[in-house]
């Protein structure tokens, strides 16, 4: 059996079209992680600096206030500085005042933003204090709980899920997090893709190269080939989908540093009430993504044998694939909308894998996360069998 | 009618697969017998158009291989061809006549002919994919022969066919030695032993032998295995 | 010829792969187009109005409200109606004042929400001049973003000068949704995968099925059949565009009427544009682009796979490029690489990107914008490819096999 498997992973690893596959992705995923920190920054056509200075700067804003509360006194002190900004000018951001003053308080003046929908003048003019921002930020998330339709068991877990933040919010320097979590999409689509292109000739090569005939009719044509392939298949998947993983979070913490691992997760996720860290989301978000990457594997090579094509697998896989990223269900059909985020092509971005919308079964509250791995599991395995099925009563024939 | 082969060779790396042979063929059945890697196919390949040869020239009557006027009048069967599963018989040879510069309606008139030559007219419409080996075998001949080639180059074309249908192919392929250069490579001695007026062999890229029946004393399998240094057969 | 072509496109017209594929984006074309009268709204979970009620009304106003100049005089009237209504609530929905008196505006309204009213402005002290200075500042930032030559900059000057302000307001919904992400950019992604499964077995199947040594060696082998094959595919690729995108047209104007041609594009989508443009000039050129950019990448797939040997490969690129396209941002600071990426179709065909992209191609002394140069470098392109790839063609070897 371990020479049999031994040969299906030579089988696929051989193919030039899989190193191609994976060295273009490693290269996407380079770019869409370190992308942001090349080229340079113009105003005016002046060349103020490259990204990357730009970068290393707020940095070292971001760390001068990292462990800070955004309290009252936090708050003030931002206050304070915005309102030397011009906001008038459309780039006041470029202004000296913005710059000396402003520009330290950046992180915080966001993310209030995003809490209060102020902005300019009227974030600086605004009395509130950490009290009334979280109390905003409660009412903003109980209005999101009414848009998405949950059930009041439902917003009873959130609500209790809400009261164990810990207020007020602790500032944490997490950029390397927030880049990995803001990337998981595109990471996961690309290792869809390739997994998909990668896998869907597992079975139909023996069928195309009508190997098939000579192989099936052999001691272990059938039973343990199968599983030595299906084996293959899912390591090889498993393998594609971490070599992009890795790569993501290895250029991600090299460049913008490990730290932050125990911000709040509402720090980069505004309107979620998941009481978890940024790590923790980060880390649960690309072990997502590898199971999809398996998943997706053993939903080609299921197509692949039912036609014994691999072109048409690999369209059916792109279209499950490519769907959810152009089309969106309207969240007025709860049921819908919640199936159509757990879709391969949507569940691998961070707001469906922490959507709030959750599965409750016999009273007890099962978040996406949770339930989506089980219901891969299930289909896996009905993919399996449905693929075993056609592999092992093939008939040759019509050649 | 003359197909001039002019020292040509082919060179694969490190690999010589033909090795300047040079040939003038007229009207007639040539027989080309060889091991498998002599270089058979390749050489056919090259006198198909379909591959350049590393060096030396091929032309038919003065015009080269290259040209759309020499494949005008060639038909070719290949050791192992592909096929339009979803197309029907008929389909495949009108497409193939399309292919040779055949109008409409002489291409049906020549289709319905060919299909009756090779016994497939009754199974014209199914899809080639319910064809038994036999009948693409046979089909595959039917299209080597829409244009009514002055030269025909025949790979194996008796792979599939049961016995009856061998005999009734060799003597078509012997009617059309009469006008045409029809060349002939096959593992099937009796074939070439029956219809051709000239043997060729080929080892290792190389023409090794060259000359008609009569040149040869003895049964022509024993003649080949002895070329070939594989000693009497037992 | 003839003749060739038709068992050509025969060929792609059988697939199973071809047929499945073309019915499924038919299915999903239909429901895009038609999706703007598909549904309701509801307010604060209770129905409320059809789409199809929606569209009708907004039509009515829109078309009562069109030719109105947006200056002064309009956001003075529109001040006047909000101020009838409470909006700190949903509850003024329901009210007669709303239906009668105020929702007439709403269009105006998001129009100029759109252009800057979060800027520290709002509908109580937006004026006339105001609000063109946002959109002066806009343009001049969009200039800078673009990073712009001086020469560019003129030409800009030249054309801006001809852009009437101030704004006419005209109901323009079908054109502004053609032109947008569920339009013209929608039909582009769907082509493109119709392509990329459809177009890639044009050539290289006749590797895989090893019918090419028969093909090769006849007549036409060499050279009918290869432009045979081209042209098959490349009308069985326009003929689906062409569908697809009378679709889109019918479907728009059925849910939101055909007015609004001559909306100007600076009033409805881009009021930093700076060339004269009407929205319905637009929507004509977005759709000649479409359609001549799917016939390039259709010779494209077809063309990648033949020199690929492979259908699988070629359409892994493609779908490579078409998610790169989507997924990766090329920010202008990189100079022609960024140029050169927004007029890959996906991106050309978005009106925020390509389409509008404010840097100018130089031939021969005469500046071209970006929807000017495209359909140039759209034919040059398919000119190379079919030179190139008729060579390649032509000089393919059989053998390894």
């Amino acid at each position: 059996m371990k020479t049999l498997w031994i040969y299906e992973m030579k089988k696929i690893w051989q193919r030039r079209m899989v190193w191609i596959c994976l060295v273009f992705s490693i290269m996407l995923v380079l770019i869409t992680v370190g992308g942001p920190l090349l080229g340079s920054y113009y105003v005016k056509g002046e060349k103020l600096g490259s990204n990357y200075e730009i970068f290393l700067q707020d940095k070292a804003y971001q760390k001068a206030l990292d462990g800070r509360a955004i309290d009252d006194m936090l708050l003030s002190e931002m206050q304070e500085a915005y309102s030397n900004v011009p906001f008038e000018d459309e780039k006041y951001s470029l202004t000296e005042a913005y710059q000396k003053y402003a520009r330290l308080y950046s992180a915080i003046y966001h993310y209030v933003r995003q809490v209060t929908g102020l902005a300019g003048v009227e974030l600086v003019a605004w009395q509130g204090g950490a009290a009334d921002l979280q109390r905003m930020r409660l009412m903003k998330m109980e209005k999101s709980w009414e848009e998405l339709l949950l059930s009041d068991r439902e917003k009873d877990y959130w609500r209790a899920a809400e009261a164990c933040l810990k207020e007020p919010m602790v500032f944490r320097y997490a950029e390397g997090y927030s880049v990995l979590f803001s990337a998981a999409y595109t990471i996961g689509a690309l290792v869809l893709f390739m997994v998909a292109i990668c896998l869907s000739g597992v079975f139909p090569q023996e069928h195309g190269r009508k190997t098939d005939q000579m192989i099936l009719c052999c001691k272990w044509g059938r039973g343990k080939l199968y599983m030595a392939k299906c084996g293959a298949g899912i390591l090889s998947a498993l393998g594609m989908s971490a070599s992009l993983v890795l790569t993501a979070v290895i250029v991600a913490l090299g460049l913008y540093g490990t730290e932050g691992y125990d911000a709040a997760f509402q720090q980069i996720y505004v309107g979620n009430s998941h009481p978890i860290t940024v790590g923790e989301a980060v880390l649960i978000t690309y072990l997502m993504i590898l199971l999809v990457g398996v998943f997706m594997g053993a939903l080609v090579m299921m197509f692949s044998e039912i036609f014994h094509s691999s072109m048409g697998a690999l369209s059916i896989a792109i279209g499950i694939i490519l769907l959810p990223m152009f089309f969106s269900m309207p969240e007025e059909y709860r049921l819908l909308s919640q199936l159509w985020s757990y879709l391969p092509g949507d569940f691998v971005a961070g707001w469906s894998c922490f959507s709030m919308q959750t599965v409750v079964i016999a009273g007890k509250v099962f978040l996406p996360w949770q339930v989506v791995p089980v219901l891969y599991m299930m289909l896996g395995l009905l993919f399996a069998w449905v693929t075993g099925r056609r592999f092992l009563n093939y008939q040759v024939r019509g050649r | 009618m003359e197909l001039v082969i002019d020292r040509v060779s082919k060179q694969y790396k490190n690999k010589i697969a033909v090795d300047r042979i040079s040939l003038k063929l007229e009207k007639g059945i040539y027989g080309l017998l060889g091991a498998n890697g002599a270089g058979k196919t390749t050489l056919m390949r090259m006198l198909c158009g379909i591959l350049t040869p590393t060096s030396g020239t091929i032309s038919y009557d003065g015009i080269d291989v290259s040209e759309e006027e020499y494949r005008a009048v060639l038909g070719y069967l290949p050791q192992d061809f592909g096929y339009y599963p979803d197309f029907t018989g008929k389909d495949f040879l009108l497409y193939m006549a399309a292919l040779k510069g055949i109008g409409k309606s002489e291409a049906r008139k020549k289709v319905k002919e060919l299909l009756e030559l090779v016994s497939l007219t009754d199974v014209a419409k199914k899809k080639i994919k319910t064809y038994s080996g036999g009948m693409k075998q046979r089909l595959g001949i039917a299209q080597a022969l829409l244009n009514d080639p002055q030269i025909l180059i025949l790979d194996e074309p008796t792979a599939g066919l049961d016995p009856k249908e061998r005999v009734r192919f060799r003597n078509l392929i012997a009617q059309l030695g009469k006008d045409n250069i029809v060349i002939l490579s096959t593992h099937i001695v009796s074939d070439i032993d029956r219809i051709a007026d000239r043997i060729l062999m080929m080892n290792g890229g190389s023409l090794v032998f060259d000359g008609t029946r009569e040149d040869i004393t003895g049964d022509l399998e024993e003649f080949y295995l002895q070329e070939f240094g594989e000693g009497e057969v037992e | 010829m003839r003749t060739l072509m038709g068992y050509e496109i025969k060929k792609i017209l059988m697939k199973k792969s071809t047929l499945v594929t073309f019915l499924v984006l038919l299915a999903v074309q239909i429901v895009m187009a038609f999706s703007g009268s598909l549904g309701s709204t509801y307010v604060e979970d209770v129905f409320y109005e059809t789409h199809m009620e929606r569209n009708r009304t907004d039509r009515e106003n829109g078309i009562a409200l069109s030719d109105r100049p947006m200056d002064d005089a309009l956001f003075a009237e529109m001040r006047d109606a909000y101020a009838k209504i409470d909006r700190s609530t949903q509850d003024y929905k329901w009210t007669d004042t709303y239906r009668n008196e105020v929702r007439k505006y709403e269009d105006v309204e998001n129009r100029l929400k759109y252009w800057g009213l979060g800027s520290g402005y709002s509908l109580d002290n937006m004026t006339q001049e105001a609000l063109y200075g946002l959109r002066e500042q806009s343009r001049d930032s969009m200039w800078e973003y673009y990073e712009l030559s001086d020469r560019e900059v003129a030409y800009w000057q030249e054309k801006d000068a001809r852009v009437q302000i101030p704004f006419t307001y005209e109901y323009a919904q079908a054109y502004d949704s053609f032109t947008g992400m569920s339009g013209c950019y929608m039909i582009c992604m769907l082509i493109t995968f119709f392509i990329a499964i459809s177009m890639v077995t044009v050539f290289a199947e006749e590797h895989t099925r090893k019918t090419d040594q028969l093909i090769l060696c006849t007549r036409y082998g060499r050279t009918k059949v290869y432009g045979a094959k081209l042209l098959s595919g490349s009308l069985v690729v326009f003929v689906v565009n062409l569908l697809f995108v009378a679709l889109e047209l019918l479907g728009k104007f059925f849910s939101y009427g055909t007015e609004g041609f001559d909306a100007s594009i600076q009033s409805v989508i881009a009021p930093w544009y700076s060339y004269p443009l009407s929205m319905g000039q637009a929507l004509l050129m977005m759709a000649g682009l479409l359609l001549l950019s799917s016939l390039m990448v259709a010779v494209f797939a077809m063309l990648l796979a033949e020199v690929l040997r492979s259908s699988i490969g070629a359409m892994a690129i493609l779908i490579g490029l078409l998610f790169a396209a989507r997924l990766v941002p090329i920010a202008p600071s990189l100079g022609v690489l960024s140029q050169a990426w927004n007029y890959l179709p996906i991106n050309m065909l978005k009106a925020d990107q390509g389409f509008l992209d404010m840097r100018l191609v130089n031939i021969f002394g005469l500046q071209l914008n970006s929807w000017q140069f495209a359909p140039i470098l759209y034919l040059l392109i398919i000119v190379l490819l079919v030179l190139v790839g008729g060579k390649i063609y032509r000089n393919y070897q059989v053998s390894g096999r």
